[in-house]
């Protein structure tokens, strides 16, 4: 079986051929690997790579694998419709900007039909009695800004769209 | 007369309240939890006898309100309150409130808390009790002629700072003569911009600061006594995340300099119960008084490990009356202890806080020298509402080495699956070399951003091959057979061979 993910803005194609009930071999680039599988439970895996081992959590989402490594969290995206459609599809995505943590809204920094700079604050989102600072990821015009200061605002909530 | 508390009020939450509650218990007392809305299920109330909502999520509809917290006090009969740190731990009002009920504050009395409490009258007071504090102005200069003169009487570099400023803004540092009015000018307009105002001050600016505190306790007749020291360089955003006692840094000379300064100062506003006095250190080991937190410090734990005195147990015994169970020279730290603050933040994305739900926890329980205080569990929702502190882990060893090797050790145990954390944070601190060498200074992490990102090439091929098993898997489950009682062979498989695992 063949399948696609893109992480870090590069795009993986892995081969997966089962050799045992329990074994894969899993081709990636250049390199192929034996790879032995226990599922510890329904997301936790303990994979066995060539004789070494790796205790991993997979969270499947829709489009995409949230996995856990070793303390860190990788967002693997599933090759989609979008992302077929060439990189400037996937570019016209990053333009909407979400949340990744559920917060209140303390202040709006700009206006719709701002010119924005990468990296430039947009607005401002509490959370866990911190502020942080939600920047721009890339220049362009602000189209829609949704919420308003004061509002709450729910992990994967739309805070605004760059143009 | 030393009283008997047969019921102590835990007026906070997470770690600390999961902390203050066990302490609790091994002494035989009943532990009260209070919760919010949203801490409903939170483990501090888990572990608690009794526990009782005071209210909405947002602190100051609950655990910052007086009125709520004492009317559970007096309701459930408690005879002390214990505040944990943050919230309430270091309002007078608070404590005057419990004097006047005839509640029982586990913490100073609230004189010595206000004045220490105060920025600048603790730090008059100090200068008058023979405490050294960072030479500066401490009133805003508005001469523009006394600049010079005040900055040459203070020794250059300088720093300039905002009055009304905080957390690292508004500050600007004058290492000459030269750049000295046009960037007081600047620091003005800087202020006036930030904080809508212009007062701008001077103190000395201390060079490779060290940030190192230490640990007192006093009793009721006065005796107060020093449990060394603790080496809390290790911040961000201006907050500790690492915190390892003996300071890698200090002499003994020093140690112990700076242990009886404490006490000096702890003893010029009748300090009573557990207090710690926070000193800047320069790069030649001189030493300033920063200010004096009032309360348990949430690093308190490396303390305990190197000495074996129980903090909390002292503070308890010393609100009911009791006389200290030892002297100054009972006090024998042995070993090494390290914390790390394990944090719902993401140190990949400037700490950007993660709340959300735990979806598995594993613990580095078992083996010697190793403490996990944590305030969550598996299936835990962190809100989003309060710190974001999931956890101290807390590793001892006979030397400063030993101790990181266990910590790393541990680390690598440690699994929390559903948010981020600060756990590759310190596996990245742990094995640099300016760590292991132990020369580092507040710097430290902000340094540590600049350099190139650890190498996790590895940890995305295991990734990437994971994502590749589990849409394999999918795809034998297939879409029509999603239903529970279709098991997966493979999921049968796993689980028969864990069976079998754990027969053996």
């Amino acid at each position: 079986m063949n399948v696609s993910f893109w992480l870090d803005g590069r795009e993986f194609s892995l081969n997966l051929t089962q050799t045992k009930t329990n074994d894969i071999r899993v081709s990636l680039g250049n390199k192929t690997y034996g790879v032995s599988v226990e599922f510890i439970g329904k997301e936790e895996i303990l994979l066995n790579i060539d004789g070494k081992i790796h205790n991993v959590m997979v969270e499947a989402n829709t489009t995409s694998y949230t996995v856990y490594v070793n303390g860190q969290c990788f967002q693997i995206e599933k090759k989609s419709a979008l992302q077929i459609l060439g990189p400037k599809a996937g570019k016209q995505r990053m333009a909407n900007v979400q949340t990744s943590m559920p917060g209140r809204i303390v202040k709006v920094l700009m206006n719709e039909g701002d010119e924005v700079e990468e990296g430039q604050a947009v607005m401002i989102l509490e959370a866990m009695k911190m502020q942080n600072e939600i920047k721009s990821p890339r220049s362009g015009r602000l189209g829609k800004i949704g919420p308003q200061a004061g509002d709450s605002v729910e992990t994967g909530a739309l805070l605004f769209t760059i143009n | 007369m030393a009283k008997k508390f047969k019921k102590i009020l835990v007026a906070n939450r997470g770690e600390i309240a999961v902390r203050v509650i066990r302490t609790c218990r091994e002494m035989g007392i009943i532990p009260v939890a209070i919760y919010s809305d949203v801490d409903r299920t939170a483990l501090h109330v888990r572990l608690a006898d009794e526990a009782y909502s005071i209210g909405e999520a947002k602190p100051s509809a609950s655990y910052l309100n007086i009125d709520k917290i004492i009317g559970v006090a007096k309701e459930c009969e408690a005879q002390a309150l214990h505040p944990g740190y943050g919230f309430l731990a270091e309002n007078p009002k608070l404590v005057k409130r419990c004097e006047e009920e005839g509640i029982v504050f586990i913490g100073p009395p609230s004189k010595a808390m206000g004045i220490m409490g105060n920025k600048t009258a603790s730090r008059i007071q100090m200068a008058e009790a023979g405490v050294p504090i960072i030479p500066g102005t401490l009133q805003p200069i508005e001469d523009e002629d006394k600049l010079e003169a005040e900055a040459k009487k203070i020794g250059f570099p300088v720093i300039l700072k905002a009055s009304a400023g905080g957390g690292g803004k508004g500050l600007r540092l004058v290492r000459s003569k030269k750049e000295l009015l046009s960037s007081f000018r600047l620091a003005q307009s800087e202020a006036e911009s930030s904080f809508d105002d212009p007062s701008v001050y001077i103190e000395k600016y201390i060079e490779e600061p060290h940030h190192i505190e230490v640990q007192i306790l006093a009793d009721h007749s006065g005796t107060t006594v020093y449990l060394g020291e603790r080496e809390c360089s290790i911040q961000r955003r201006y907050q500790k995340v690492l915190e390892e006692t003996p300071s890698p840094f200090l002499d003994e000379k020093t140690r112990h300099e700076m242990g009886r300064v404490a006490v000096k100062a702890a003893a010029a506003v009748d300090y009573r119960n557990a207090g710690t006095v926070e000193f800047v250190v320069d790069k030649y080991k001189k030493f300033y008084f920063l200010e004096m937190n009032t309360r348990l410090q949430v690093e308190h734990p490396v303390t305990e490990m190197v000495t074996g005195i129980d903090l909390v147990k002292c503070q308890i015994e010393i609100a009911a009356g009791k006389p200290l169970a030892f002297r100054q020279e009972d006090i024998k730290p042995s070993g090494h202890s390290l914390q790390c603050r394990i944090y719902a933040e993401d140190p990949d994305n400037d700490f950007m806080p993660s709340p959300g739900k735990i979806l598995r926890l594993r613990t580095p329980s078992g083996g010697l020298g190793v403490r996990d205080d944590n305030g969550v569990y598996e299936g835990y929702l962190v809100p989003m509402d309060y710190d974001p502190l999931l956890s101290k882990l807390v590793t001892w060893g006979q030397s400063r080495a030993e101790a990181i090797q266990r910590m790393l050790r541990a680390l690598s145990e440690y699994q929390i699956y559903g948010i981020r954390t600060t756990i590759p944070l310190f596996k990245r601190i742990l094995q640099h070399p300016q760590f292991s060498s132990g020369d580092y200074n507040t710097h430290f992490i902000p340094n540590l951003k600049k350099e190139k990102d650890g190498d996790s090439s590895e940890d995305k091929l295991v990734a990437l091959i994971a994502a590749g098993v589990k849409s394999y898997c999918e795809s034998k489950t297939g879409l029509g057979f999603r239903q529970k009682q279709k098991t997966s062979l493979w999921k049968a498989q796993g689980r028969w061979q864990n069976q079998d695992k754990r027969r053996r």
